[in-house]
């Protein structure tokens, strides 16, 4: 995959005691050999064709048990594409996003830091509409070919920034 | 060869990230495991209150520092210096900076390259 998207940035991480904790909260039934995240790998790569071309590899090269496309329908503002794979026997997730898409993430998150809730649909209805429109100008500019402008950015961090200005922590 | 990085993220941005280098991923794995016990309770209050905890931990592997720049961007939206625990422990990634935390006689030394300066 190097070879043929040299320009990809790829790193993973082990799930945070705090989002396993949070999960297991939210679905008491589900079990924790059933949490398919546990182990996660990120992709970054430049556009939507280079985004199909390395998931197509992926599945070629791994065992895939699922994929979720969340570019053209996202969850909540959120856009990429997810395998779940089996490796070694650990089922393991690999995100697959474009620049603009791993933008809007970075947004979102920092909207959760203030309020966990917007990351699944909630809090300040300003920040999430806020968040919906950086959505959909991710999609644009991906389909475009054309990167997130900085201005479009900085005003969703504003919104998010004025939104809990004084929240207490 | 792949890197971990541990990385302690102020949420309220009040401190800057700490972003420790490991070239031994058990090592990072051990200080991140000795972290989030320290703040289990914290921890546990946030979750009942349906709040995220104030510091992050987290993992992350990666081929260089730029890479996780670019996987894990919102890591580096603030200020934040990279620490280098090799330089602290003469050789030995991990062991020394988990042995002095126990003692609470850990205090991180930025390494002196371009990449430890901390930036905002």
């Amino acid at each position: 995959m190097r070879v043929q998207h040299p320009d990809a940035a790829v790193g993973s991480r082990t799930k945070r005691v705090e989002t396993v904790a949070a999960k297991l909260q939210r679905r008491p039934e589900m079990a924790l050999s059933q949490i398919t995240d546990l182990v996660g790998c990120r992709i970054i790569v430049a556009d939507l064709a280079e985004q199909r071309a390395v998931v197509a590899q992926l599945t070629r090269i791994y065992d895939v048990q699922q994929v979720d496309d969340k570019s053209d329908s996202p969850k909540f503002g959120y856009r990429a594409i997810h395998l779940d794979i089996r490796y070694r026997g650990q089922l393991m997730e690999i995100q697959v996003q474009t620049r603009n898409q791993h933008l809007w993430q970075w947004v979102s998150e920092e909207a959760a830091s203030y309020d966990i809730a917007i990351k699944y649909g909630g809090g300040h209805p300003e920040v999430g509409q806020a968040l919906s429109e950086l959505s959909d100008l991710a999609y644009q500019c991906d389909r475009n070919g054309q990167d997130l402008p900085d201005i479009s950015v900085s005003q969703a961090r504003n919104v998010i920034a004025l939104a809990y200005s004084g929240r207490p922590g | 060869m792949s890197l971990s990085f541990l990385v302690e993220h102020d949420r309220h941005r009040k401190i800057p990230t700490k972003i420790t280098v490991y070239d031994d991923w058990q090592a990072a794995e051990e200080r991140l495991f000795r972290l989030d016990l320290e703040q289990l309770d914290e921890l546990n209050a946030c979750l009942k209150a349906g709040k995220p905890v104030r510091m992050e931990y987290v993992v992350l592997g990666g081929a260089s520092l730029d890479t996780i720049k670019q996987t894990h961007s919102r890591y580096f939206g603030g200020e934040y210096e990279v620490l280098n625990p090799a330089e602290i422990n003469h050789g030995a990634p991990g062991e020394r900076e988990f042995a002095l935390a126990e003692t609470g006689g850990f205090t991180p030394t930025p390494v002196a390259d371009a990449a430890a300066v901390s930036v905002s």
